[in-house]
């Protein structure tokens, strides 16, 4: 969206969260959360955008003989709070697992919802999503309220001025939504600062096998948009629960693509009929899935060409790209997303640039 | 578990005896033979180690029917971490008892070390005291429990009644004429035999139902433990406990005093295993079974035994060629495992005598080991 992008690029002045984050008289709505029945006692929780991205968020919430497990629980409490109240309209079993896909903030931040409300749930994640987890999140409320501020400065600087950053003119619609868009952000960071973090309890390195009320949950442990993501799969209802190793409309992994390609080839090889990504609908096929991959394989050859070619600045390596018969299968032609695919191809580009220049894939 | 009265009066018996025994029959060997040629007598009474705050080994009362591998239990601020469940339900029944007076708290995992039935026959009960809980084992221990572990309950009970019989005929397992005196034990062994047997027909096969390749971490509540898979050593899965903080390892039967017990399992793979687990920082080893021990002593001589046996094989096929079209008889007279013998028994001829057999089936399981290669 024109808003989210303008808003998101600002570099403004540093601002702090006072009036916007930290109102005291600021009503904070709920997100709206919509459910989908996968099958038997396999439920997508699907939440509107909340703040924290300006998509959709996936969590699943599947209900065993005698409980229920929960992969992921979104970027905010209230949401997860949400949630919970939902599933109890499903069934009175309690919460005996959430797993924690990757270390993101809006695939654990109701952690705490789950563990207050059940003193014997376990949390399951990879240890180094655990780690990343322990190390990152005290750092992510200044970040927040410094994004913030700079989003409330460029809407502030819209308002005075009446135009957008861009220089057009502010229109009443455009301002509307700015200012819902800022508002909504207001309202994450507000929840954001106060999440009562809430750590895995269960980790695992590789592959993690539980068999547990009638039900196989197999875990595994791939690289996603963030390094050690679980991957869930359940071969006997073939459900593939993918966290943000695919994420629609356009992938969040623009890293390590060559691993990332490998990755979602071999998932394409699973006895799957549903594949529920981190966010975006629920599949039914493995087009989308096939679709990113293709999207990150021929990225990689083109970079590879490109730089045994002898092409050596990231600019001649991303004129030397051309993944447009692959853009309509993503954007259908919709204005922003064209904008939004060809600035993560960019950065898919630049990224196995350097990988291809390295020798090995880029981290973090 | 049925009261053994009748040999009380045997129990002063030098425990280690016992235990090399009950080490030597676990693994299907001529085991009541074995017994009886040495004397019945009963090993260990049960015996509960504090290790830390919170954390309990157990060394559950031998009888000669089946030995419980050692347990251990975990306490954290929400819950338990049990490993190992014994060789029957009642010796379980007996350490769920003891942990719920130690804490409410419930057992939410258990962990299977590995997959050879002393250390698993109870998990079925603690699954049914603790209906949430998570049975753990490294993936290759389950496949060979769910390979192997239903068979054996049926198995176990045809096994003590084939012996039953024969004792009641006057003869060992082996066909041999028993002597008077070997009569008198055998009739204090049959009731024994017939308890166990009816005890283990009761035992329901409980598979592990949480499985891993490498290593998990479970925070049980300001309590932090790790199992790691190190690498093949007694059997293709097995798993040891570490507390970091605490600084203690649960080493399952990759270790087991007062000798190893090389009946199955991987030699080459498993020394290796062992230097990794002394790499770990700790003062205090829970065996598979036996005592506790508190430095790297044993696990050093357990490991060197192993180099030993599997460095003279390795010497012995160069010299011979490809083990593919060897015999064991081949290669066991080159192994000289002798050198040990008194670092493990000390001058004791029955403990001399298990160290001898325990050489002999490292050399073959050595051997075996290499031919498969």
């Amino acid at each position: 969206m024109k808003t989210s992008m303008t808003l998101r690029v600002t570099t403004g002045l540093l601002a702090t969260c006072a009036g916007l984050v930290c109102g005291p008289t600021r009503a904070q709505a709920q997100v709206a959360i919509q459910k989908v029945q996968i099958a038997e006692g396999v439920y997508q929780f699907i939440s509107a955008p909340d703040g924290y991205v300006p998509t959709t968020t996936n969590s699943v919430v599947i209900v065993n003989e005698d409980d229920v497990l929960v992969f992921d629980d979104f970027a905010r409490p209230s949401t997860a709070r949400t949630e919970l109240a939902e599933i109890r309209k499903i069934t009175d079993k309690p919460v005996r697992y959430v797993v924690n896909s990757h270390h993101h903030p809006d695939h654990w931040s109701g952690n705490e919802v789950y563990a207050e409300a059940f003193p014997n749930l376990e949390i399951i994640a990879t240890e180094e999503s655990r780690q990343y987890m322990l190390s990152l999140a005290k750092s992510w409320p200044p970040v927040w309220a410094s994004q913030l501020g700079k989003s409330q400065s460029a809407f502030d600087k819209e308002i005075s001025t009446g135009k957008q950053s861009d220089g057009t003119a502010l229109t009443p619609e455009q301002r509307t939504e700015d200012e819902a868009y800022v508002r909504l952000k207001g309202e994450f960071v507000a929840e954001g600062m106060k999440v009562k973090r809430t750590y895995p309890t269960l980790t695992y390195d590789d592959h993690l096998t539980l068999r547990h009320g009638g039900r196989e949950f197999r875990f595994m442990s791939l690289v996603g948009d963030a390094s050690s993501t679980t991957v869930l799969y359940l071969p006997k209802e073939k459900i593939l629960i993918t966290g943000d190793l695919i994420v629609y409309p356009l992938p969040y992994a623009v890293r390590k693509l060559n691993q990332i390609a490998k990755e979602l080839r071999m998932l394409a090889q699973f006895d799957a009929d549903v594949i529920i990504p981190g966010h975006g609908p629920a599949w039914h096929d493995k087009g989308f899935l096939n679709l990113e991959a293709d999207l990150a394989e021929s990225i990689v050859n083109q970079v590879n060409e490109a730089v045994e070619n002898g092409l050596v600045t990231i600019e001649e390596i991303q004129k030397a790209v051309n993944v447009e018969p692959l853009r309509l299968k993503f954007t259908h032609d919709d204005k922003e997303l064209n904008a939004e695919f060809s600035s993560v191809v960019s950065e898919m580009v630049q990224n196995a640039a350097r990988e291809a220049r390295d020798g090995r894939e880029w981290k973090r | 578990m049925p009261r053994m009265d009748l040999i009380d009066h045997i129990e002063e018996t030098n425990l280690r005896y016992n235990y090399c025994r009950s080490v030597l029959r676990s693994f299907f060997l001529p085991f009541v033979t074995l017994l009886v040629a040495a004397g019945l007598s009963f090993g260990q009474e049960r015996q509960v180690t504090k290790l830390a705050e919170g954390v309990y080994a157990i060394q559950h009362k031998s009888i000669p029917a089946g030995e419980s591998g050692n347990t251990t239990v975990i306490i954290g601020d929400r819950e338990v971490f049990v490993v190992d469940s014994g060789y029957f339900p009642s010796v379980a029944r007996e350490d769920i008892a003891q942990i719920r007076q130690w804490t409410n708290k419930p057992v939410g995992y258990l962990l299977n070390t590995h997959s050879h039935n002393d250390h698993n026959n109870g998990n079925r009960t603690h699954l049914d005291a603790f209906p949430s809980l998570a049975i753990v084992a490294q993936e290759e221990t389950k496949k060979d429990m769910d390979l192997i572990q239903p068979g054996n309950i049926e198995r176990g009970p045809k096994r003590d009644a084939e012996m039953i019989a024969a004792f009641k005929q006057g003869k060992g397992p082996d066909g041999h004429a028993l002597s008077d005196d070997e009569k008198k034990q055998a009739q204090e062994l049959i009731p024994v035999l017939e308890n166990a047997a009816a005890e283990f027909k009761t035992i329901i096969y409980q598979s592990p139902t949480l499985t891993f390749t490498d290593e998990i971490d479970v925070d049980l509540g300001n309590r932090e433990v790790q199992v790691k898979y190190l690498g093949r050593g007694n059997t293709a899965g097995d798993a040891i406990v570490y507390l970091p903080k605490e600084r203690i390892i649960v080493a399952g039967d990759l270790l087991v005093e007062p000798l190893p017990y090389p009946y199955d399992g991987y030699p080459s793979e498993w020394v290796h295993t062992l230097r990794k687990m002394a790499k770990l920082d700790a003062s205090t080893i829970v065996p598979g079974h036996g005592p506790i021990m508190h430095d790297m002593t044993y696990l050093n001589l357990v490991a060197d035994l192993m180099q030993s046996a599997v460095d003279q094989v390795r010497a012995r096929i160069r010299q011979l060629g490809f083990p593919g079209g060897l015999t064991l008889d081949q290669i066991k007279g080159s192994v000289d495992l002798t050198p040990f013998r008194e670092k493990f028994a000390g001058s004791d001829k029955d403990v001399q005598a298990a160290f001898d057999d325990m050489a002999a089936n490292l050399v073959k399981i050595t051997f075996s080991e290499a031919a498969q290669r």
